[in-house]
């Protein structure tokens, strides 16, 4: 998508608090943005909830950002944070032992993103968010367990948790 | 599947209120500082009021008047009451000294409507006010005690909704008209030493007739040192003929205005010698 102004005129810009750039950042980055957000939401109006949340968070911290090639990813990642963040939040669940091999993203390739978008939001906030984490982000079983502060275990089990439930919605 | 391609279409006018969220968020940041400046100047010119009738301790004049022309750009609209207890937090470390004199000012001020705050704030240390708010705590409840008490309130009148509201939340008789403007008028600070008898001696002055008056004034033990129920009084700063030690005393009178209804008013008055 072309855009009358540059990466770094954007971040130049916001860094001035100067609206039209501040609007360009936002068109440029908004639906990708959002994208995000319905992964880690229960629904529509919690994503723009979380999006709303995240680019404050976007704007006020512009500052930080030194290379405007890297815009759109730091603006992924402060997308991602404030996800992982709400989902944290949620109580923690009790999780039973059980051993049966990892889910993995292959299984779904035949469904579209908005469809397992849909199934994800479904789920449990915490079972969410194992499974963003492990077959969204790609993080490892034991990066998980470290961001999740639960065991390998407890991940595998979450994850095998939010592949059937996803099976069973898009089903 | 490449995660980055999946978007989503957001709502419009989403970006208006982030704006208006961010405009909001600044305006806070800016209102708490100019709201603590508003406290230290606050605290400055009470300081001055207290100290001016003494011949020591001028070096608290310059003080105040650095802070006041500060306190001459503060936006009315931007400072509010609970935001200044909120904001205080993130004064920097060189005012926290200052700040910590302002919080119980403050804190006495907004969270305790039984007393007027010009009065609380005459204290002239932070010690002070606490005791001054045990002391005022102590003084309903020996208003109260039929045993010791000179004061006869009288029938009350039937209170409104909204003084009943008030009434629950501070746990006083409905009756009490500290949160409005007061009748009586009385000094912050008396100098039973001084020439002048306005000075020397604690009297109060009523913006109306009143009737049916009766005061008590108390130490910061909440014991009673002097009573009277003649309006035209005027205590000397002693007890039983003995003089009593500088520090603040309280007050609590109770009387009848023009149209009857009942009143108590409380304040401080500091006796300096």
């Amino acid at each position: 998508m072309a855009m009358s102004m540059s990466n770094a005129q954007i971040v130049e810009g916001c860094r001035r608090r100067d609206a039209k750039a501040q609007r360009a950042l936002y068109d440029a980055t908004a639906p990708m943005a959002l994208g995000v957000c319905m992964r880690y939401a229960a629904n529509r109006d919690e994503a723009q909830d979380l999006m709303q949340d995240a680019y404050i968070k976007v704007f006020e911290r512009i500052g930080q950002l030194r290379d405007a090639d890297r815009l759109e990813a730091w603006v992924y990642s402060i997308m991602v944070n404030t996800g992982v963040q709400h989902c944290r939040k949620a109580h923690r669940e009790t999780v039973v032992d059980d051993l049966e091999p990892v889910a993995s993203a292959v299984d779904f390739d035949p469904y579209s993103a908005h469809d397992l978008v849909a199934a994800m939001q479904q789920l449990s906030p915490r079972h969410r968010l194992a499974f963003n984490l492990f077959a969204v982000e790609g993080y490892s079983l034991d990066e998980v367990a470290q961001q999740m502060k639960c065991s390998n275990v407890n991940v595998r089990v979450m994850l095998n948790r939010a592949r059937n439930k996803m099976r069973e919605f898009l089903r | 599947m490449d995660w980055k391609q999946y978007t989503e279409q957001p709502d419009e006018g989403l970006f208006d209120e982030i704006q208006h969220r961010l405009h909001v968020r600044r305006l806070w940041r800016v209102g708490g500082w100019v709201a603590s400046v508003a406290v230290l100047a606050t605290v400055g010119i009470v300081a001055l009021g207290i100290v001016s009738t003494q011949d020591s301790r001028q070096q608290a004049e310059p003080t105040a008047e650095a802070v006041l022309p500060a306190a001459g750009t503060v936006a009315p609209d931007v400072v509010d009451q609970p935001a200044v207890k909120q904001q205080v937090a993130v004064v920097p470390s060189e005012a926290k000294k200052v700040v910590a004199v302002a919080e119980p000012v403050v804190a006495a001020t907004v969270a305790d409507s039984v007393v007027e705050a010009p009065r609380m704030l005459s204290a002239v240390e932070p010690k002070q006010s606490e005791r001054v708010a045990e002391a005022v705590a102590a003084a309903p409840a020996a208003v109260a005690t039929p045993s010791t008490s000179t004061v006869q309130p009288g029938t009350p009148r039937e209170p409104r909704a909204t003084e009943q509201a008030v009434a629950a939340k501070i746990g006083q008789p409905a009756v009490d008209s500290s949160y409005r403007f007061s009748i009586l008028k009385a000094p912050n600070v008396i100098v039973p030493g001084d020439d002048a008898d306005e000075v020397r001696r604690f009297k109060v002055t009523p913006l109306e007739s009143i009737s049916d008056f009766s005061i008590m004034i108390f130490n910061r033990r909440g014991q009673r040192v002097y009573s009277s129920k003649d309006q035209a009084f005027a205590w000397d700063g002693t007890h039983e003929g003995q003089p009593l030690p500088q520090g603040a005393y309280v007050w609590v009178a109770s009387f009848r205005d023009a149209s009857g209804m009942p009143h108590t008013e409380r304040g401080t008055v500091t006796v300096l010698r």
